[in-house]
């Protein structure tokens, strides 16, 4: 039904209620912070609007991923193991977080399971969608990258200062040094 | 039996998701062949459509390209279409003349030389230059099947022309569908993937991600090889001072879209115009060497830089379909098969490959 109403409204009607939101939701987030106006008008385009069950999964851990998702309304766990005796719970995500970015620059495997957690609407954004619209803006893709690697470098940093912690906190062994 | 096993139950289980999903998969075909069914009784719209996503396929490039710089979708495709509009009737406006020029000499040579007259002059072609054919059974055989091949051929021409009016309704078609697939071809895909269930969004996604990459790519290195390989011909034959060069050219070049079968069909009348015209077996050779030549600079130059390793069809496929889409759907039919026996495939191969890497294949869940 949504599909028809979409085909419609494309020649009938411009805008639909969801565009409105999604820009909202789009312009909070640090990712697309840089973003001007029109090119946050662009990116909502490409947006897909999904409503998960609670308890429905998202993807799956080792399947090829495809783009990543904004959380809208509801939450997500992100499981590594998850159905299995060892299951574990890495993150709860909630309305304006993001995750599957990793997606967006390697297509590698999904690292975790995300699962809705209660009822959720989530804004997913497909890498060849969002790679096709930087072959036609390159200035966005640019400023889009430029975001997403200072993102990924923040959390290496925050990365490598867990391990260093975590280093620390074992006993050397012999013949290493100890921490400063 | 092997005796080991000898007296134990063997139970066979089957998982129920990959039951349900292989019914799916069966209800889909169904609905598809059901949907070709329907649409092989319009050819009126189903050959059009084809065509105008065939040639949206070829344009999006260039709308891509004023994209970059800055333009407006609908804006850039109406430029390109107006712009092709243009192009068309300066070329027809420059080659009309030429054209007119070939088809009166083409119909003056039909009007001289009725069917039967140039059946009996292959006759005595062949008895002239081939006396072993004189034999009686051989040639009664050989030329009796040539008379059915000639007349068939005359047959089939004039049988075209109650098609002229699908023609006219396709030239009108053709532009509005390939507007509207351009301008809201993301819009569509958007929409179809919309519906799907959430398990197969994600996977959805990716198979018309990648049919949409290799389809472009074939189709595009298809249509530009063609285009190489009907220069080339029009080139060869204008410099081997045969009538109708530009005529057998774009034959050439159209049959060239036909794998295997093309080459060939685009020599054929090139070689009967020039023996019918020069009276001699012999004019048939140096257009055989310039086709071979062309055969030649297509397999080592043109091809291998054009389409790469684009999708590969296998020949024995390509004979069940070329003669499949010929029966059905006739001179389109065998144009138009290869580019969408090449969706097919890729629609296989990708559902093959997400079928090992989705979980939803595998466990139903």
């Amino acid at each position: 039904m949504k599909a028809i109403d979409h085909l419609w409204g494309n020649i009938f009607r411009k805008k639909n209620e969801d565009s409105r939101d999604i820009r909202v939701l789009l312009k909070k987030i640090p990712l697309f912070a840089d973003l001007r106006k029109g090119e946050i008008k662009d990116l909502a385009r490409l947006v897909h609007h999904r409503c998960y069950q609670g308890g429905e999964v998202i993807f799956w851990e080792d399947e090829p991923g495809v783009g990543m998702y904004i959380v809208h309304k509801g939450a997500v766990g992100i499981y590594k193991d998850y159905a299995k005796a060892e299951q574990k719970e890495l993150a709860r995500l909630e309305p304006g977080d993001f995750f599957g970015e990793m997606a967006l620059l390697e297509d590698d495997c999904r690292s975790a399971t995300a699962v809705a957690v209660c009822e959720t609407h989530l804004f997913g954004l497909i890498h060849p969608d969002l790679f096709d619209l930087f072959n036609r803006k390159p200035q966005l893709g640019v400023t889009l990258l430029s975001a997403l690697a200072n993102i990924l470098a923040q959390r290496l940093r925050r990365t490598n200062l867990d391990f260093q912690r975590l280093a620390c906190s074992c006993p050397p062994s012999a013949g290493e040094k100890p921490c400063p | 039996m092997n005796p080991v096993n000898a007296g134990k139950s063997v139970t066979v289980t089957f998982n129920r998701g990959f039951i349900f999903f292989l019914f799916k998969m069966a209800l889909w075909l169904l609905a598809l062949l059901a949907g070709i069914w329907i649409l092989s009784y319009s050819r009126t719209v189903l050959i059009p459509l084809i065509l105008s996503i065939l040639l949206s396929i070829l344009l999006n490039p260039l709308v891509v390209m004023l994209e970059r710089r800055g333009m407006n979708r609908t804006a850039a495709v109406v430029l390109i279409l107006v712009a092709l509009g243009i192009l068309l009737a300066a070329a027809l406006a420059f080659l009309a003349p030429v054209i007119a020029h070939e088809s009166k000499a083409l119909s003056a040579l039909i009007q001289n030389e009725t069917p039967a007259t140039l059946v009996e002059k292959f006759k005595a072609l062949l008895h002239q230059y081939l006396p072993w054919l004189s034999y009686p059974g051989l040639t009664t055989q050989i030329i009796g099947r040539a008379e059915k091949f000639i007349y068939s051929l005359l047959n089939q021409s004039i049988l075209l022309l109650p098609r002229i009016i699908p023609l006219a309704i396709a030239l009108v078609l053709i532009p509005f569908m390939t507007f509207f697939l351009l301008k809201d071809g993301r819009r569509l895909k958007k929409a179809f993937i919309q519906v799907l269930p959430n398990r197969y969004f994600e996977m959805a996604v990716s198979l018309l991600h990648k049919i949409d990459c290799q389809l472009g790519c074939y189709i595009r290195g298809q249509m530009l090889v063609s285009l190489c390989i009907g220069t080339l011909a029009a080139a060869a034959l204008a410099i081997l001072g045969i009538p109708y060069f530009l005529l057998i050219g774009a034959v050439a070049g159209l049959a060239n879209m036909i794998p295997y079968f093309g080459p060939i069909v685009g020599s054929i009348p090139a070689i009967i115009l020039n023996v019918v015209a020069k009276g001699s077996l012999g004019a048939a050779l140096p257009v055989i060497v310039a086709f071979l030549i062309i055969r030649l600079i297509d397999d080592t130059l043109v091809s291998p830089n054009i389409l790469g390793r684009s999708l590969h069809i296998h020949p024995l496929l390509v004979i069940i379909v070329i003669f499949t889409g010929g029966e059905m759907f006739g001179i389109m039919g065998l144009l138009l098969c290869i580019p969408v026996t090449g969706i097919i495939k890729v629609t296989i191969q990708e559902l093959v490959w997400n079928f090992k890497h989705y979980r939803v294949f595998r466990d139903g869940d």
